[in-house]
């Protein structure tokens, strides 16, 4: 086990954003939660990384275990002058060749010497997975990691994390909308409005009521078209 | 000479203080906390402590305040420092005012008392040339150089902090710790400005130079190296002028920095001009 969450509440004046949700993340998984705009899943990443503390219930962690977290769209102030280079050891102690491994594996070599703020959504992206990889997680949280690119780039920022998982060994959880490009790749769907809607494996989520209820039925035949045609490598190729 | 000594220590460590000030968008939190100070003056003058030891206190409990009350949202935080700020300006003003009418039925013979309130607002409020004792300078170079050292050892997380609060407490940055520090050192630079700049113009001393690095800084510490050599001639050039005009020195430092962030704008726009995407 990673992280365990049991029952987290959180409350806001507009009422009950988190609803007694209980979720935990063990090693080499490959959770994804999907959920319409508003049904909390930013907020409860950000209970489960401890970077908010719950109304009630409780936060686990493994000892020692360490976290890549990658925010949701991250507004890099132009106020501060702030090179790639610099941002990626900010407040790390980093190997050179670590660094240079994590760099070309997600292609910013060229981006080192631009400055933070000058850099498009994408290029922000991939800067910020690098950033989460240099700490050498057991875990990547991921806040909604291919929104800003168009739709050949998040294949490819989905495909990168795909042969992170496979090569690194890390877990993941992350939240997403592009169901139809996830579908393909995860392990496990969470689906979250508020509660728990359900959960499991991609292809027995959309056939599941509550699921068809919040996507509606035409999304939910389309999604079970696509997990079907890749489940045969990336499963056998994590063992060890 | 001596009597330089104060005032440029006090610009050089604004650089690095500034910058964070701009970084962190913490400009109305300085203001808030130096119009508290004039309320810190009169609580001094009406106790009997030194002024400079009602400022630090009635700072630090502002201080304080304000980062509770940041996470507070029923009035918007811009909201709250504006009626902190001035509620402690209007407070103080009328406690100087009325501490001076107390005393002048002569009944305390404290040396400050007898300072007509005029006289002590201008000090207080815009800056005074008047000698810094060798043991107020001393005490001003050992705060000068706590600061840079807790600065120093904080600097890394800090930068990240403000780059993204989210990702550095994910990464186990105490935030909240940090911001409590901050809070202290801007405290510690308004007592330290308070009979330099006064309260009025201690702010602008800190971001000014710290806007006008930006404008020519790719990393960090290249805008706080800007910082301080802007603070520096600015505070240098402003406090002569004030002694050989016979002007206060807080506005004429201004004025002087108002300068120096002009021509590095119009530096800036030219620079880009030639060369867009620094």
């Amino acid at each position: 086990m990673l992280i365990d969450g049991q029952n987290i509440t959180v409350e806001r004046e507009t009422g009950r954003i988190l609803d007694n949700v209980s979720l935990h993340v063990d090693e080499k998984d490959f959770l994804t939660i999907v959920g319409p705009n508003g049904a909390g899943k930013t907020m409860l990443l950000k209970c489960l990384v401890g970077v908010l503390s719950p109304d009630s219930g409780r936060v686990t962690h493994k000892p020692g275990l360490t976290i890549g977290y990658m925010p949701q769209s991250m507004e890099i102030d132009p106020v501060l002058p702030l090179s790639v280079r610099r941002f990626l050891s900010l407040n790390l102690a980093i190997k050179a060749d670590f660094l240079s491994e994590i760099i070309n594996e997600t292609d910013i070599a060229i981006l080192l010497d631009r400055q933070m703020h000058n850099l498009s959504g994408g290029e922000i992206q991939r800067v910020m997975l690098a950033r989460a990889l240099a700490r050498d997680p057991d875990l990547l949280i991921l806040d909604e990691p291919a929104q800003n690119l168009d739709i050949s780039g998040q294949l490819e920022f989905y495909k990168l994390l795909e042969r992170i998982y496979n090569n690194r060994h890390k877990a993941i959880l992350m939240v997403s909308h592009d169901l139809h490009l996830v579908m393909a790749s995860t392990k496990k769907v969470v689906c979250l409005y508020h509660h728990v809607c359900c959960s499991g494996a991609p292809q027995a989520i959309t056939q599941d009521p509550e699921f068809i209820s919040i996507f509606g039925d035409d999304l939910s035949k389309m999604m079970a078209v696509y997990p079907h045609e890749h489940d045969h490598d990336h499963f056998k190729g994590d063992g060890d | 000479m001596s009597a330089l000594i104060a005032p440029l220590v006090l610009a050089i460590i604004a650089g690095p203080v500034g910058c964070l000030i701009v970084w962190r968008r913490m400009a109305y939190f300085g203001d808030a906390i130096a119009h508290s100070a004039l309320l810190g003056v009169a609580v001094g003058l009406f106790i009997g402590f030194a002024p400079n030891i009602g400022v630090a206190l009635i700072c630090a409990v502002f201080a304080i305040l304000l980062v509770y009350l940041q996470h507070r949202r029923k009035l918007s935080i811009d909201t709250l420092l504006g009626i902190l700020a001035h509620g402690a300006l209007a407070i103080g003003l009328l406690l100087v005012f009325w501490s001076a009418l107390e005393t002048g039925h002569g009944s305390h013979h404290e040396p400050n008392h007898t300072i007509d309130p005029h006289t002590l607002l201008e000090i207080y409020l815009l800056g005074s040339l008047e000698n810094i004792s060798m043991n107020q300078n001393i005490i001003l170079i050992i705060g000068a150089l706590m600061i840079a050292v807790i600065l120093k050892l904080i600097w890394e997380p800090l930068i990240l902090m403000t780059l993204n609060m989210d990702l550095a407490r994910a990464e186990g940055v105490p935030t909240l710790r940090l911001q409590y520090i901050m809070m202290g050192i801007m405290t510690a630079l308004v007592v330290m400005g308070l009979q330099i700049t006064g309260v009025l113009f201690i702010t602008s001393l800190l971001i000014m130079p710290a806007a006008a690095a930006r404008q020519i800084s790719t990393t960090p510490e290249k805008m706080i190296l800007w910082a301080v050599i802007f603070a520096f001639s600015g505070v240098l050039s402003g406090y002569i002028a004030s002694h050989e005009i016979h002007l206060p020195p807080g506005p004429t430092i201004v004025s002087a920095l108002t300068t120096i962030f002009i021509i590095s704008l119009l530096i800036s726009v030219f620079l880009r001009r030639k060369s867009p995407r620094i």
